[in-house]
């Protein structure tokens, strides 16, 4: 017997201090079960973090290598807005890529972006950074709309101007700010365009 | 209250404690499970994408060094190398912010094959160029040392959904090379040349003499593109430029071909090393 030895009042005392701290356990058993129970989805805001940042990179990844692709003896769309750059920035005004009262026309990289990015509410950035033969990095915005906030995703995509690719290369660097880093070769510089995609 | 009431509730609230105590564990632990899994499939491999486009940039860097070193008959080797030093140089620097070292070595010329990749154990059969509206040059040389003059010789054809509507086929003749062209279906034309050289838009064999190839009246008009068959049999060169259906002008080229080792090293732990067959000055596929 369970309470052999024990009195009638002691054994009832015991039962109900078990029951108490039982019951306890049952109501911090339901409470973790109602915190618990809300299952993690991808939507989760611990997780949706994360999904977010992959469907970013694979959207900004997709759109720099359709920039990128070049047929047989042309230049990549991206490559042709870099040599037709005027060197300033520009901010997406709700109608266009403007700056002052200029807009960015003839631009693919704008146009991908305008179709692509602006209807799903994505905030971006476009620049183009090389290093000069200091060491330096410089940063030059094409597209700036702001500073990124901590979750947003760069994609980086390297490309190579040589002077052949340049009509004027003195008027480019001039423009631009990009300079030639060897000007006894054709080889000219090599451009880092990096996209920076972030949810606001 | 009887003591085997007590014991029974006793029991009965105990095994509802530990029912409700495997159902919350078995809810946590299926939470940690997922949550890691989603954290483990939300990793973006970014290393891929680097690489390739590296691999893209020192191919581009090659065609541009060739391009600007290429002299009408040959390589300035100079020029060439102290393109891609500089282009080294820069690649490295860059690379070297993500924690990459990148080392590129140069391999020798060499005359390429009519494979896919230029290499004699290339694809074989394949196509050039696609939806073609008009082609305005169409010049190859072809080395007849490494012709061959038996069945399954190396040729080259203009094709449409139909089927084929030109074709050249070339085989060892001597120390010739036996063109023989045909609409297809019937032979058109056929000759021997010495020199392999061969202008197919002029209708010009050996540099000047007159050989109608009968291309442009076979393909006029036409949507058409254009394929190497058997092109492990054959080494040689060649240009074809001309505009697509959709307006935009092509050009492929072939001159040289060669064989670049490019290394990449992530950290210690992420390494790539391959050597890739680069057709200069450009064409590559």
């Amino acid at each position: 017997m369970a309470f052999k030895g024990l009195n009638n009042k002691n054994a009832i005392a015991q039962i109900y201090t078990l029951e108490a701290i039982i019951s306890a356990t049952i109501i911090i058993g339901v409470l973790i079960f109602s915190v618990q129970a809300t299952s993690l989805t991808p939507l989760t805001s611990s997780t949706a973090n994360a999904h977010v940042e992959t469907h970013l990179y694979t959207i900004g990844q997709d759109i720099l290598n359709s920039l990128d692709y070049s047929q047989n003896g042309g230049c990549s769309d991206l490559k042709n807005d870099i040599l037709k750059w005027d060197g300033d920035p520009y901010s997406w005004n709700s109608v266009a890529y403007a700056n002052g009262n200029k807009t960015l026309n003839n631009s693919s990289t704008a146009n991908v972006l305008e179709i692509m990015i602006v209807p799903r509410g994505i905030a971006h950035n476009v620049e183009f950074t090389w290093i000069d033969n200091k060491g330096n990095t410089i940063i030059l915005p094409y597209i700036y709309n702001g500073e990124p906030s901590n979750n947003a995703v760069v994609i980086s995509k390297k490309l190579l101007l040589s002077d052949s690719d340049i009509q004027a290369t003195a008027q480019f660097a001039t423009n631009t700010g990009i300079g030639d880093m060897d000007t006894n070769t054709d080889f000219y510089t090599l451009i880092n365009v990096r996209l920076t995609l972030w949810r606001m | 209250m009887k003591r085997s009431d007590d014991s029974a509730q006793m029991i009965l609230i105990a095994s509802f404690a530990i029912g409700m105590a495997i159902v919350v564990l078995t809810l946590v632990l299926n939470n940690i499970i997922f949550a890691s899994n989603t954290a483990s499939e939300s990793n973006v491999e970014t290393n891929v994408f680097e690489y390739s486009n590296s691999i893209q940039v020192t191919i581009n860097a090659y065609e541009k060094a060739y391009s600007n070193a290429y002299t009408g008959s040959s390589i300035n080797k100079t020029t060439f190398n102290n393109y891609i030093d500089t282009y080294t140089g820069k690649m490295t620097e860059s690379l070297a912010f993500s924690g990459t070292v990148y080392t590129l070595e140069n391999g020798n010329f060499k005359k390429p094959y009519f494979t896919c990749n230029g290499l004699s154990d290339g694809k074989a059969n394949w196509t050039a160029i696609e939806r073609i509206n008009s082609t305005n040059k169409f010049i190859m040389a072809i080395n007849s040392t490494t012709l061959t003059n038996n069945s399954n010789n190396f040729s080259v054809e203009a094709f449409d959904q139909a089927g084929t509507i030109w074709s050249a086929e070339f085989f060892r003749s001597g120390t010739n090379v036996n063109v023989t062209v045909t609409d297809g279906v019937t032979v058109l034309n056929s000759q021997d040349s010495s020199s392999g050289e061969l202008n197919i838009t002029s209708n010009l064999i050996d540099g000047s003499s007159f050989f109608d190839f009968h291309f442009d009246d076979e393909t006029g008009g036409k949507t058409y593109s254009i394929r190497f068959i058997n092109g492990n049999k054959a080494s040689g060169t060649f240009l074809i430029a001309g505009d697509k259906v959709n307006g935009n002008a092509f050009e492929t080229e072939r001159i040289d071909l060669i064989e670049a080792k490019i290394m990449m090293n992530k950290n210690g732990k992420l390494r790539m090393d391959v050597m890739i067959p680069i057709i200069l000055p450009k064409g590559q596929l």
